[in-house]
């Protein structure tokens, strides 16, 4: 079986892993204190909880961004791929197709400007 | 009964294994202030490269660190900060006190500097030097280990006794011009903030 190095490589290391998490887990001395569990602020004093509660717009925001992101990681290798095939030249089958896809992206776009994402109030 | 072993097999103690682990992965608590920082970088970088002796990870959280070093000048306004990151290190944890002024204030003989950070916590190593070279700090990390090797045992209870977390003084009286002695070390008051 020449795939067996592989299998026993994976078992080892495996069990390696594992065994020096369950030694420090069973050995290592821990004890929990008032100062240890406390948030780290570099030392100072936390001024108020991490689980803060933000507007819910920077989250829209994000979704909007992503939907720009995405497009454009897209279209590189669109062009790329278009112009080697030369499909600016004749048919423009390529274009119609990256058109479609930009249609839906939009689509979504128009809907979410609809529904008011970019009023912040 | 005589028993012959190979020569590649070592025989030794789960307490002296233990302690040659903490000894070889000391990753420090870099709680640098001043120009002895420059020094402890260094110390890290690849001339001097610290990873020879484990003590390479230099961590920015105190629940992941053992070994913390104090390079530079404490201030008192400081000293609650450091005082809490000490007691948020995990056991088994050891302090470097690099540098004159962390040692003992240093030429910042003043109200407002600390005169040596023993009073406050405990300090395993001193490093004289201002700032020191990284070869020091390095033998203070080899002497430590040594210190490490020599204490300890497997489940390492020891290390979670009361005593350990508060400052014991080390470092002999210094004599000052006028003989003055060295004050007292104070206990620490664990302080969780409002």
């Amino acid at each position: 079986m020449p795939a067996l190095p592989i299998f026993l490589f994976a078992a080892v290391s495996t069990f390696v892993a594992l065994s020096i998490l369950v030694i420090a887990q069973l050995v290592g001395p821990r004890k929990r204190t008032a100062v240890k569990m406390m948030p780290y602020e570099s030392g100072m004093d936390p001024v108020h909880s991490a689980r803060q509660r933000f507007n819910i717009g920077f989250y829209l925001l994000a979704i909007e961004f992503l939907v720009f992101d995405v497009e454009l990681l897209f279209l590189y290798p669109w062009a790329v791929a278009a112009h080697e095939q030369g499909a600016f030249g004749t048919g423009h089958g390529a274009f119609y197709a990256v058109c479609g896809f930009l249609a839906v992206l939009l689509i979504g776009f128009a809907y979410t400007w609809r529904k008011g994402v970019f009023k912040w109030t | 009964m005589d028993v012959s072993v190979p020569e590649n097999v070592m025989v030794t103690k789960l307490d002296s294994l233990a302690s040659w682990c903490r000894k070889n992965s000391l990753w420090p608590m870099p709680f640098a202030t001043a120009c002895c920082g420059i020094e402890l970088m260094a110390t890290g970088a690849s001339k001097h490269d610290v990873a020879r002796f484990g003590a390479e990870v230099f961590r920015f959280s105190p629940r992941q660190c053992d070994l913390m070093i104090v390079a530079g000048r404490v201030v008192m306004k400081m000293l609650p900060v450091l005082q809490r990151i000490w007691l948020q290190m995990p056991e088994p944890k050891w302090c470097i006190s690099m540098g004159a002024c962390a040692s003992t204030g240093g030429v910042f003989d003043t109200y407002s500097v600390v005169q040596g950070i023993d009073r406050f916590i405990p300090v395993d190593m001193y490093v004289p030097g201002c700032p020191p070279r990284p070869e020091q700090l390095i033998q203070a990390i080899i002497d430590l280990q040594a210190k490490i090797q020599r204490e300890g045992t497997l489940m390492g209870k020891e290390f979670l006794t009361e005593a350990r977390q508060q400052p014991k003084r080390a470092l002999l009286d210094i004599v000052s011009p006028q003989g003055s002695p060295r004050p007292e070390p104070l206990p620490i008051v664990p302080n969780v903030g409002v």
